[in-house]
């Protein structure tokens, strides 16, 4: 009739009509081609709002193997030994990582370069996420094609386009695993269910390329490797077994297993991980099946085939509980992961591994953030399910259980909404889609019937239909309201998904933004700051101690060894560190003594009000460190099961390692108007401990905003007793006086001074401060005696340290000070402030200074006997300038020396020389 | 027990009538396949004597033969005649996908060998 129809047409109406398929088609590319720059753009905000850098915690690692990947080649990067974390322990970063996304950074860099564009690979790093994003558009218009039609499909593309659940994980910058993966996820699902669909091998090896790609990227992969053997068991359950299915799922197993298996992080796991034994299970099981469905073929007789059954079954269920119980006994088999276990059982991580359960983003999902990264998809969902009841087909069954398992996961860990996201994208699209046509086609066939009434050719198709549009007499009407509710609906979907994209999800967490009281922006870029500091002002073999969050940014950014890192794979490592945060300085230094540490890095929020500090990680860190070492317990640091850092806090927390970095020097601070110094703005409390004391680490840096603060480990103290150091002194200004030794600096003494003044970074370079903090630990020993014996020898020529001619002429004579004025009543005020007494030193010229006299004439014999053994080196010398207050230029030269005596090694300080 | 017996050889009898008018295209794939199970069985039986290491080398023998298996079962299915669901499906193309796979499937082991 149609064709009839057709064929009564004009001439020029026949060709619109081929034209109006072409408009579709047209109209349909342009649209995907919309969506698809759609998909890119909206995740840029991050790079207008910010700059092109890569965000939070886990990326940073990314970026630098990928990094490493461009610059080394593939070989190296797959068998790269880092020694710059996991100190000292190390890491295979070849054999433990999903290389998917490097890779695919790598060679899209080495594709641009080789379009003679020259991108940084940071850039590429950057928008890798984005593009991938655009791309699963492309597989979403695709699959929904192949589940629905194609107007599912683009609109499938659409939603999934702007959809905050995906958005949240690749926006440009996060460049993390997932935002490959989802594409590859996708990729793999739509690969298979159109394998399924039409039975062909080269769609089932596509898909398992899918599926490989998958697996070298995420470690989701184990969601598609359970899902599709659980996908043909319903299939089979329900009586809809083909030998397409057979075909599709065997084929896929097998090379995508093997596929699988190339990647060196998942090795043998397809065959040995209980994770992994469902798939195994169906694919026997498939064989069975096939077999049985065959040799019932080939019977044709019912009575037979069942005795055959009954024998065939009781042979295979024994042969496969024996295989599964012998592997599971004899360890051949792993059993399942915590990670496994807790997402089936969502408090399983809560009360085994607290490792899993500190992370938030394994936390289960609150209804809120439901609803804030799915908006209106939450309620098409269910439509969309009823839609897929309603033409039930292999393709439908597969779409519904993916959303089924997929939203039971991202109920239970909130990362997984990304997961679940595109499954609700496709059914919400069904319902969207469904709905939408429905209403277009009532609005458009009562136009048409009433066309069609008065061209007189009324199919009978038609006037059924203007019956049935008869018989409820609002239907245009309504059907018109309830599609503009629809489009006010999506609409609205697209406004908040803009908003949530824009406020939430595009902040790069390295940088902070906060609102300043005019409403500007303020920005704290304190991380950056604190890890160039490390880059530029640490010795490069130093070893930081930090919570793991923050290891692979500072391996990354700052380039220097760290303890722990976020890829927790050793979990006693990460608990040393918990344990050494939590607790007693002098303990803790011990551990810090035993792992190398250099300096100690932690994060704290109090001054900016930053609430993802260290001190509100501290209780993970204490349950961490007390799951391997029962001497960490968490009621000590709790006050009546209450966490706080105000008075009221336990002694423990106040006096705890973590506590004492993070408010060292806090009480002398105000943070807030009107409130108290050392008024925390995260806890919203005063704290309890204003004032602290640090004996074996010291400030090394802090950045503006406190959000990073840095504390360098002092090295050991000199092993022989305070007596023993003092008499080093005494014993090297006899040496140098006595002996007349020469003090000639050596050629190397310059790059000697500079690599000191790394040690020693936030000195000034004018201070002996070694010498003074010998001093300072003085408490009136023998050597008190001894130098202030020398003092009132006053006026007394120095001795001349002779110098070999023909060396640097700033050094032609010296005459040596022993530092005594520090403990002389009359300059440093009757009290024996060393500090103090540096400061005045400094101002007084030289002809006032206290001259000491050789200490020789009181040495003891022991100092002389001491003196036989003690051998002295020079390793480096600062110096000033000044006018003498005779008229005369002076120039003071301290040197820098440290030496052995009686077998202590003494490790350096400072004697001036007054030219 | 007699009666299992009996059941059994008439089964078995049963079969093989039945198996006889399979065309022999589809009996040159089924002995194919049957080759390749046994060989997948031997090297399980050799793994079980002599033990499984070098693992991998283990696993691509057997994989190399459930691969080939599963993959002629999956061209039987496609180029026999009675089957309704292939029916638009050439053997050509059938046997094009096989080789493609079987290419990957190889290509792959090599690599996996060790």
């Amino acid at each position: 009739m149609a064709a009839t129809a057709l064929d009564s047409l004009p001439a020029p109406l026949r060709s619109l009509r081929l034209k109006t398929k072409q408009q579709e088609l047209l109209l349909r590319v342009s649209a995907l081609a919309l969506i698809y720059v759609l998909a890119f753009v909206v995740r840029l905000f991050s790079v207008l709002r910010y700059e092109s850098m890569i965000h939070e915690f886990d990326p940073y690692f990314n970026y630098r193997t990928t990094l490493f990947l461009s610059e080394h080649g593939f070989s190296e990067f797959w068998n790269w030994f880092d020694s710059e974390s996991w100190y000292p322990l190390g890491r295979v970063v070849g054999g433990t990582l999903f290389p998917g996304l490097m890779v695919t950074a790598a060679l899209l860099h080495r594709l641009l370069r080789a379009l003679s564009l020259a991108v940084h690979i940071r850039e590429v790093c950057v928008l890798t996420a984005p593009f991938f994003a655009a791309n699963t558009t492309l597989v979403a218009y695709a699959f929904g094609r192949e589940i629905w039609d194609s107007g599912a499909g683009l609109v499938a593309a659409a939603l999934i386009a702007v959809c905050p659940g995906y958005i949240s994980r690749s926006v440009a910058g996060s460049y993390d695993n997932e935002g490959v993966a989802i594409f590859a996820l996708l990729l793999t699902f739509y690969l298979f269910v159109r394998a399924v669909n039409t039975g062909s091998l080269a769609w089932a090896l596509a898909s398992a390329f899918g599926y490989f790609y998958m697996v070298s990227a995420w470690g989701g992969y184990v969601f598609i490797i359970n899902l599709l053997p659980l996908y043909v068991l319903v299939l089979l359950v329900t009586g809809r077994y083909s030998q397409r299915l057979y075909v599709a799922y065997n084929s896929m197993y097998v090379l995508g297993m093997l596929l699988a298996m190339q990647i060196r992080f998942v090795g043998f796991q397809h065959v040995q991980s209980g994770e992994h034994m469902a798939a195994m299970g169906v694919f026997f099981l498939l064989q069975v099946f096939f077999f049985l469905d065959w040799v019932k073929y080939l019977l044709n007789d019912a009575k037979l085939f069942k005795s055959f059954l009954r024998i065939t079954l009781t042979c295979v269920i024994t042969v496969g509980t024996l295989a599964l119980g012998i592997g599971t006994a004899s360890g051949y088999i792993s059993p399942w992961t915590g990670r496994f276990y807790s997402l089936l059982d969502p408090t399983y991580a809560k009360d085994h591994i607290p490792i899993i359960a500190s992370v938030s983003e394994h936390q289960p999902t609150a209804w809120s953030s439901f609803m804030f990264d799915f908006h209106i998809l939450l309620f098409l969902f269910p439509a969309g399910l009823y839609f897929c009841f309603k033409r039930l087909s292999d393709a439908t069954i597969f779409i519904v259980m993916y959303g089924l398992t997929s939203m039971y996961f991202a109920g239970v860990m909130v990362r997984l909404i990304l997961v679940a996201a595109p499954a609700v994208c496709l059914i919400s699209a069904i319902a969207a889609s469904a709905t939408i046509k429905n209403l277009t086609t009532l609005i458009r066939t009562k136009s048409k019937s009433s066309q069609t009434v008065s061209g007189k050719s009324t199919g009978s198709k038609a006037a059924a239909k203007g019956a049935v549009d008869q018989s409820l007499p609002f239907q245009q009407n309504v059907a018109i309201a309830l599609l503009l509710g629809a489009f006010y609906l999506l609409s609205r979907y697209a406004v908040h998904c803009t908003w949530v994209t824009s406020e939430a999800y595009s902040s790069p967490s390295i940088v902070l933004a906060a609102r300043g009281h005019n409403g500007g922006r303020v920005i704290f870029d304190d991380y950056r700051e604190a890890y160039y500091w490390l880059r530029q002002n640490t010795p490069s073999d130093a070893k930081i101690m930090s919570w793991w969050d923050y290891g692979y940014q500072i391996t990354a950014m700052g380039n220097r060894t760290v303890i722990v890192d976020n890829n927790t794979w050793n979990n006693t490592h990460i608990a040393t560190v918990g344990r050494a945060m939590s607790s007693y300085e002098d303990e803790a230094y011990e551990i810090m003594q035993s792992l190398d540490v250099n300096y100690v890095l932690v994060v704290f929020g109090g001054v900016t009000g930053y609430s993802s500090d260290d001190i509100n990680k501290f209780l993970w860190m204490v349950r961490i460190g007390g799951g391997v070492f029962p001497v960490i317990k968490e009621p000590d640091y709790l006050v009546n099961g209450e966490y706080r850092v105000d008075k009221g806090a336990a002694p423990k927390m106040l006096n705890c390692l973590m506590y004492k970095l993070c408010y060292y020097r806090f009480g002398e601070l105000t943070t807030e108007y009107g409130k108290p110094p050392g008024y925390d703005r995260v806890r919203g409390v005063e704290i309890g401990n204003k004032d602290i004391k640090l004996e074996y680490l010291e400030e090394a840096f802090t950045t503006s905003n406190w959000i990073v603060r840095i504390y360098k480990v002092k090295p050991p103290k000199n092993r022989c007793d305070q007596r023993h150091s003092e008499l080093a002194i005494a014993t090297t200004e006899y040496f140098l006086i006595a002996e007349h030794v020469h003090l000639a600096p050596r050629e190397k003494l310059n790059e000697a001074g500079n690599r000191c003044a790394d040690d020693e970074p936030c000195h000034g370079g004018e201070d002996d401060l070694e010498l003074e903090a010998v001093h300072e630990t003085q408490s009136g020993g023998a050597t008190d005696v001894l130098l202030d014996a020398a003092a009132a020898d006053s006026g007394h020529l120095l001795p001349v340290v002779t110098h070999e001619p023909g060396r640097d002429d700033r050094h032609q004579q010296r005459r040596r000070q022993v530092d005594a004025a520090q403990c002389h009543p009359d300059i440093a005020g009757g009290g024996c402030s060393p500090r103090l007494a540096a400061g005045r030193r400094s101002a007084l010229p030289p002809s006032s200074r206290r001259r000491t006299a050789a200490a020789a004439a009181v040495a003891p014999p022991a100092l002389r006997r001491a003196a036989a053994s003690w051998s002295l080196s020079v390793t480096g010398s600062a110096g000033m300038e000044g006018e003498g207050g005779g008229g005369g230029r002076w120039r003071e030269a301290s040197t820098v020396v440290a030496g052995v005596l009686n077998g202590c090694q003494y490790h350096q300080f400072e004697i001036d020389l007054i030219v | 027990m007699p009666k299992a017996t009996s059941d059994a050889k008439l089964l078995i009898q049963s079969l093989g009538k039945a198996y006889a008018a399979t065309p022999t295209n589809l009996k040159i794939i089924d002995l194919y396949v049957v080759f390749a199970v046994a060989t997948a069985l031997i090297q399980v039986v050799y793994m079980g004597i002599v033990g499984s290491f070098p693992f991998n080398s283990f696993l691509s023998g057997v994989l190399s033969c459930i691969g080939t298996a599963v993959l002629a079962v999956c061209l039987r299915i496609q180029v026999n005649k009675d089957n309704k669901e292939f029916k638009d499906l050439p053997p050509e193309r059938a046997f094009a996908d096989f080789v493609l796979c079987n290419l990957v499937l190889h290509l792959v082991i090599m690599n996996f060998l060790g």
